[in-house]
Order: C-alpha cells, then structure tokens, then sequence
C-alpha cells in the first residue's frame, strides 16, 4: 500500500511516532498544555506520557511544524494543531482505518 | 517544607541533565507541569531517557518567539547533518584507546561480578547487574570513539543516563 505524503510526516519519529500521533489526535478539538494534554490522552487511549516522552514528542511536533505554540501569560505554554499538523492527522488516521477495515474483513473470511 | 522542597530539587537537578538549548524553549514549562504532581521512579526514568534524546538527537527549535532568525535554524540542522554524515573524528589512537578501555572494564566488571556472586550467593540482583557488565563498560568506552567532540556535560549525561537507565532494568529485571 503506497502511502499518501502527508502520512510521511510522523515517519522519522521512531519511538516517538505513538505519543506524537496521540498528540496529535489530543489537540484536534483545540489547545492545549502539557498537562491538559497528558490528563486527555490518559482519558482517551488510557495511556499515561512520561514527561520525558511527552516533550521529546512535542519538540519533534514543533520542529516539523505540525504544532505550534500560543503566547500565554503563565508558565504552562499551551499548543495548537497547525494546518500542516491536521493534514497529517487526518493522513495517518486514514492508513489506519485501511489496516483496520482490512484486518476485519479477513477475520470475518478466517 | 523540606520534603517538599527536596523532590523539586531534584525535578532541577534532572532538568539540567537536557541540553541548554532545550531547557530554555521547555524547562520552564515542564517545571510548571510537574508542580504538584509527584516524582515516580517510572517518571525519575522518562525524564533520563528523553534527556539522553534530547542531546543525541536535538531538535531545532522554531520557538514561539517570531524574531527568531530562521537562518540559524538552518544552521543548526545543517550542522546536524554534517554531524551525522561525516560521524566522529575517531583516529587509529582513539580506537585503540576506546577497545583498551572497554576491554579493560568488562574484565574488571567480571571479577566483580565472581566476587560478588561468591559473597552474595544466590542474590539475583547481583546477577542482574552481571549481565549489564559487557553493555556497561561499551558505554564507560563511547567518550573516546562515538561521543567523541560532544561536550564533557552530554559525555556524562548520556554515559551516566544509560547506566542509570542499565541499573534501574537489573533492579527490575532482579523483581521479576
């Protein structure tokens, strides 16, 4: 399966490629900081981000321009989805649900 | 006060551990994150990894700021790109020094290890950490050939960060 080249963004993160994604998909109903953002990700995919993962995935996020950040008058800097950003989102959201439908049709064959 | 004092301390002390460059774009907001919430062994550990990232493989930053001359930025990754496709200046000497140093550590790692096996028999932390002997001495050896022209502060931070990291796995490894 080819992949589309908005899908490539999250290529070259490695282990980071899973909390970038679910950062990604975090921020995709508005900003959010840092902690907002692991509190929301442990609701959602019941995955709690070391601080360590959490910020080497947003400093890969950031460079790549698929984050950015908002100006804010305390020391919690929150984030926002670039278009770039939602691009690749929706990009990688698509791949999977390719890899999932087809996974479903051949456990119903099986 | 001084117990709460003392986990933020050491919340400075492993902010320190990431690069300069690093700590002024996120240690402000890290601390602001991890005000309040406590210090685990599993985050003590996140924190050491993303350190040792943080310097092997440094992002460039766009910053929030938007003054920030994006020239440097270029810079900055061609600099990493040469870095990373030119690899260390490792002479004949450094290489010879480098396999002198490991060898000379996974020896003496091992008679530590006999010894320790022998005094404390059966204890399996002792043969946990055994096991880390070979993996502990290539890194004690990275200062002369791979992290070789990194400064002396990224030297012990990712030397010292993997064996942290090579102690905490025996530690669980040994619980298991």
């Amino acid at each position: 399966m080819r992949k589309a080249d908005s899908d490539k963004e999250l290529d070259d993160f490695g282990r980071f490629t899973e909390p970038a994604m679910l950062i990604l998909v975090s921020l995709a109903d508005g900003p959010k900081h840092g902690y907002a953002m692991t509190e929301d990700i442990a609701e959602v995919a019941d995955v709690r981000l070391g601080p360590g993962t959490l910020y080497g995935a947003i400093s890969r996020l950031e460079a790549r321009g698929l984050i950015e950040p908002l100006k804010s008058e305390d020391r919690r800097n929150p984030y926002r989805l670039t278009g770039l950003g939602e691009k690749a989102l929706r990009a990688r959201l698509a791949s999977l649900e390719a890899i999932a439908k087809a996974a479903h049709r051949r456990l119903a064959r099986a | 006060m001084r117990a709460a004092a003392e986990p933020r301390a050491v919340l400075r002390a492993l902010i320190r551990l990431y690069p300069r460059d690093w700590r002024k774009r996120y240690a402000d907001e890290m601390s602001a994150m991890l005000s309040g919430v406590p210090l685990t062994p599993a985050s003590i550990l996140d924190l050491v990894a993303g350190a040792i990232d943080a310097r092997v493989a440094p992002q460039p930053f766009r910053g929030s700021d938007p003054a920030d001359p994006p020239d440097k930025e270029k810079a900055m990754f061609t600099n990493m790109m040469k870095r990373c496709s030119l690899g260390p200046d490792v002479t004949p000497h450094d290489q010879w020094l480098g396999s002198t140093v490991m060898l000379s550590l996974t020896v003496v790692f091992a008679l530590v290890y006999v010894l320790a096996s022998h005094v404390y028999r059966g204890n399996e932390l002792v043969d946990a950490l055994g096991i880390m002997a070979f993996p502990a001495a290539m890194l004690l050896a990275m200062p002369f050939t791979y992290l070789k022209g990194h400064s002396r502060t990224s030297q012990a931070v990712i030397v010292g960060g993997c064996l942290i990291l090579l102690i905490g796995a025996s530690i669980v490894a040994a619980r298991i």
